[in-house]
């Protein structure tokens, strides 16, 4: 870590990041909000009554896998960098900051595991209220990738807006 | 055509189409209730989002089945007539492959209205149930099931909930 911030280049911009908050999931820039929203991540039970609430907390662990993987490819990038010099021999433990990259891996791979677990219990029919739709559609959209369907992908996302325009008038449209 | 109908063999039993019936575009499946107009002219005339996307759909769905009605005339002529074996030159020539022919064209020309329609598709703005139900029709065809099983799973899921609201037959405790 003090190799990266003693460098004057964009790395230096990073938010820094203990072993312990990776593993923990939050990152010293975030921590207060990622801490309620885990708190209220952990309030989430089978026997909640929002039926919006399983699609959110996948959402939520979703995003959370996202910012580790672009926090991993960043970090990739600066060791290959930095260790060009480092003679092949020397094992990844060796590396400067390899540790955490080791550590993210293996956080990524554990909450592959909860988001895994949260998508079997997803119904995919019979919502009952707009803004189970409105999740249910969101989950949708994370799924598919959009380059390879920009305009499902749009369709997804602009039906999801308008669910959530309706919603916050507080009405459903005529048919 | 009428080579075909006289063959005893099992491709001698394809459903019949008129080449009428394959130039105007109309199928078993298209001109049934879900049809929203005729191929041809005017294109898309409508200006009704719903009725865009179901013509999206009853073009895409023509597609399919050409495609599928193509595969099978010419695995006839592969069959009956060395289809593969013969030069591009003699397959021009094949008074039997006239079929094959026109299917092709007529494939051209319901692909490139599809697809020149979905451009015009709007991604939101809509204003009724129906038109959101029939925007996720357009979605759940756009999406391969064998790609994104759950997300199609889930867009299907989801337009047949609008489509229950809108008959009533879901108790609604979101909004009314």
């Amino acid at each position: 870590m003090s190799s990266r911030h003693s460098k004057d280049d964009g790395w230096t911009s990073l938010p820094a990041v203990s072993r312990r908050a990776v593993i923990g999931g939050g990152s010293a820039a975030t921590a207060a909000p990622r801490a309620s929203a885990a708190a209220r991540l952990a309030a989430i039970s089978a026997a909640s009554t929002d039926p919006a609430k399983p699609y959110k907390a996948w959402l939520y662990i979703d995003a959370k896998i996202s910012r580790l993987r672009r926090r991993w490819a960043r970090l990739e990038a600066y060791l290959s960098n930095e260790t060009r010099a480092i003679r092949p021999s020397a094992g990844p433990n060796s590396l400067p900051r390899a540790l955490e990259l080791r550590d993210i891996d293996g956080m990524m791979d554990l909450l592959s595991e909860r988001r895994a677990a949260l998508f079997e219990a997803l119904p995919v029919r019979g919502a009952a209220t707009l803004e189970e739709l409105i999740a249910r559609l969101a989950v949708a959209e994370r799924l598919i990738w959009n380059d390879n369907h920009m305009e499902a992908s749009a369709m997804i996302c602009g039906t999801r807006q308008d669910l959530v325009s309706w919603l916050e008038r507080g009405r459903l449209p005529g048919r | 055509m009428g080579s075909r109908q006289q063959t005893e063999g099992e491709r001698a039993r394809l459903p019949q189409l008129s080449r009428r019936a394959m130039l105007v575009g109309t199928s078993a499946a298209a001109s049934g209730a879900g049809a929203s107009a005729p191929l041809g002219a005017g294109a898309h005339p409508f200006t009704d989002p719903t009725r865009l996307y179901k013509h999206w759909v009853a073009l895409d769905r023509e597609v399919e089945r050409l495609l599928l009605r193509w595969g099978d005339v010419e695995g006839w002529l592969i069959g009956e007539h060395n289809w593969c074996r013969l030069s591009e030159a003699e397959q021009a020539v094949l008074p039997e492959a006239q079929v094959l022919r026109e299917v092709d064209e007529l494939l051209k020309r319901v692909m490139g209205a599809r697809d020149s329609l979905l451009d015009k598709l709007p991604s939101r703005g809509a204003t009724t149930l129906n038109a959101v139900a029939a925007r996720l029709g357009v979605v759940e065809r756009l999406l391969y099931w064998e790609d994104h099983p759950e997300a199609h799973a889930m867009i299907v899921g989801s337009r047949r909930d609008l489509t229950a609201i809108l008959a009533g037959a879901r108790p609604w405790n979101g909004l009314s």
